[in-house]
């Protein structure tokens, strides 16, 4: 099962994983006060267990601006959820800041030979195209966590090429050794999919996290 | 595993005269150790196999058994089995097939079997398997058609077909083994077992496995590390591409297999992890006889034993030490650099060029000459040796200068790349001869160099 919002959140947050900052609302005016609070422009999602490529169905909604502009995305989802203007009532809607960066992504699965593994590359065309994902067997610490990194064939990507921000490539070690701790610690977990994070040169956020 | 690897007494249930069987063959290879032990054949429906007399059943036979193997029809097995586990024999092998590599009915006889001796506590390799073999004790207890020398190298393989064609080449190529294990289908003794036997004998140098699953993950992983700390583990697995495949799913974290996984494992280990059989026995002989620095021994194996002091060697100045490449053509010299480089070997700075050429009219005196001056430098760890065939190269000269430079610096290894063939013979045949291997070709010495100088290696 597809963990939901909060419970994802309160597992990131045990674990010390960074996420963007986000909040799942009830209503409009809930989101208008979250875009106020942490700046324009936000992402609107819409999350339900039988949803997984939701960027493929036009449930993800970027580039928010305005006020304006999240009423008219609030509306929009409201559909997808089938009910004009209320949440769905098998999912939620979460609100992001959004940000921008390098698309990182790290997923975990669970091996028969091996147990948990984790995986960790550079998102898009790096994944899609290129094949380039690193795995690591379980449990992954931050030494073994910064080989992981360095082995990717974009690793020169990550160190700033052609003046693109740096990245904090230690706090990524962390994050991945923190996945590592929290796949061995719950069991119950099969998959893990971080996909994308982004990274700049001052954070790296989760920004989409599905846990099952 | 004294029972199991050197037995007193050997019972072989399913012996047979009949041309072409798995029972003539191991009978065969028995009889060849029969000066180190007692061996008795089991056949109910001939009275003589080989001109030895044969009991009907293990239970006539009033000795104390160290070893059983087992090599009846499947339908069969279960029944003898029991009789086994009677007799309380010390331990098992059971070359049949037909089990869970066969479907579901033998999957459930093989469980039924394994239980039966665990609760006997009789260790058991197999079933499906080609049996083991122990050279220093003149052990054959499988159905290969020839025996190995004796060496240095455990092969511990799923296959054992593979074994079969890995004697015969080492034969031609002169190399021996402490061990061989055809594991089979795991019932009892599984690969991590004979990780752990390997690691315990005292005639094993380097590991050398061909796998193509790992049951146990973790605790492989844990056992390797152990060992890898002292003794190389080389594997190639067979099986990596066809699964990676299926498993792209719609996730990220399954969208690249098997293959990278097991790689992670491998590297977690401490293993090293090749492609292709020539490799896995290139590299396993060459870590075979140089033997890395934890594992102090001197070359050739028995000859002297070597300082424990720090190899590869520390320049004064505090440099990393690296190799020296020696050469009397400068193409081969220019592609071995080529390819020192593309798997991080590091040639050292050093007044001489590097590689160095002694061109073409170079004779054995003048590569001597080059070759001592070059291993009396502290921060050269090795030397590659290559040799074009030019009118006044003397190949059979230049591999006794090799040997002696050897025996004179034996913590440093010299690696001879022998370029040719007819005439080159002599040579190699010389070095081969003195327990050194030639290399043809500057990929394979480069690699063989990047694990001699970085014993906790990983995948190139």
């Amino acid at each position: 099962m597809l963990l939901n919002f909060e419970k994802t959140k309160e597992l990131l947050e045990k674990y010390q994983i960074p996420m963007v900052e986000s909040l799942v609302i009830k209503n409009l005016g809930q989101g208008i006060d979250f875009a106020n609070k942490v700046g324009f422009p936000v992402v609107l999602k819409l999350i339900s267990s039988d949803v997984l490529h939701k960027i493929d169905k036009g449930l993800v909604k970027l580039n928010i601006q305005n006020a304006q502009d999240l009423e008219i995305t609030w509306k929009e989802l409201g559909y997808f959820g089938g009910q004009s203007n209320r949440v769905p009532s098998d999912g939620e809607i979460v609100i992001q800041k959004q940000i921008s960066g390098l698309e990182l992504f790290v997923g975990m699965k669970r091996d028969k030979s091996f147990g948990p593994v984790i995986s960790f590359g550079l998102g898009g065309v790096f994944v899609e195209v290129l094949e380039d994902i690193v795995f690591g067997i379980c449990p992954v610490d931050k030494t073994q966590a910064l080989e992981m990194i360095k082995k990717i064939r974009g690793y020169k990507i990550l160190q700033g090429y052609r003046g693109q921000s740096k990245i904090d490539i230690e706090k990524l070690a962390n994050i991945l050794a923190s996945i590592s701790k929290l796949a061995v610690e719950n069991e119950n977990i099969q998959e893990i999919d971080f996909n994308p994070i982004i990274a700049n040169e001052n954070n790296i956020l989760v920004v989409d996290g599905k846990i099952i | 595993m004294e029972k199991l690897f050197n037995p007193k007494s050997v019972v072989l249930i399913g012996a047979t005269d009949r041309p072409g069987s798995v029972g003539l063959g191991i009978a065969k290879n028995l009889l060849s150790g029969k000066n180190k032990r007692k061996i008795f054949f089991i056949n109910p429906n001939s009275k003589k196999v080989l001109n030895q007399k044969t009991f009907a059943s293990i239970l006539d036979i009033k000795e104390k058994i160290d070893l059983a193997i087992i090599a009846v029809p499947v339908k069969f097995v279960k029944q003898v089995c029991i009789e086994v586990c009677q007799t309380n024999v010390g331990s098992c092998i059971i070359i049949s097939s037909g089990f869970a590599e066969a479907g579901r009915e033998g999957a459930i006889l093989q469980k039924e079997i394994k239980e039966l001796f665990l609760e006997n506590s009789i260790s058991l390799v197999g079933p499906n398997c080609l049996g083991v073999i122990n050279p220093s004790v003149a052990l054959n207890a499988s159905f290969a058609p020839e025996m190995p020398k004796q060496g240095s190298i455990a092969f511990l393989s799923q296959s054992g077909a593979l074994i079969d064609s890995i004697i015969d080449k080492s034969l031609l190529e002169n190399f021996g083994f402490s061990l061989m294990v055809s594991y089979g289908n795991e019932a009892g003794l599984s690969l991590n077992d004979f990780l752990k036997i390997a690691n315990d004998n005292k005639d094993t140098k380097v590991i050398a496995v061909y796998l193509e699953e790992i049951k146990k993950g973790p605790e492989f992983i844990k056992i390797a590390n152990e060992i890898t700390k002292n003794k190389p583990i080389v594997i190639l697995k067979g099986g990596k591409t066809q699964e990676g495949r299926l498993a792209v799913q719609s996730h990220t974290a399954s969208l690249a297999g098997n293959e990278k996984i097991y790689a992670a494992a491998f590297q977690k280990a401490g293993v090293i992890e090749v492609e292709t059989i020539r490799d896995l026995f290139l590299i396993s002989q060459a870590l075979s006889i140089y033997s890395t620095r934890s594992a102090v021994a001197g070359w050739p194996a028995s000859n002297v034993s070597r300082s424990d002091a720090g190899w590869p060697a520390q320049s004064p100045a505090g440099n990393e030490a690296g190799w020296a490449i020696l050469t009397n053509g400068g193409a081969v010299g220019v592609i071995t650099a080529d390819w020192c480089s593309r798997f991080g070997v590091k040639l050292v700075k050093i007044s001489q060029n590097n590689p160095w050429d002694i061109l073409g009219d170079a004779s054995s005196e003048k590569y001597q000459t080059a070759l001592i001056s070059l291993l009396r430098q502290k921060e050269i760890s090795g030397v590659i040796f290559c040799q074009t065939l030019q009118t006044m190269t003397d190949p059979l000269q230049n591999a006794k200068v090799i040997i002696e430079a050897q025996k004179q610096f034996l913590d440093k290894p010299i690696l001879p790349l022998f370029l040719g063939g007819k005439i080159t013979k002599k040579g190699s045949d010389f070095l081969s001869k003195n327990g050194l291997l030639n290399f043809n070709e500057p990929r394979d010495i480069a690699l063989c160099a990047k694990f001699l100088e970085n014993k906790t290696a990983s995948h190139y």
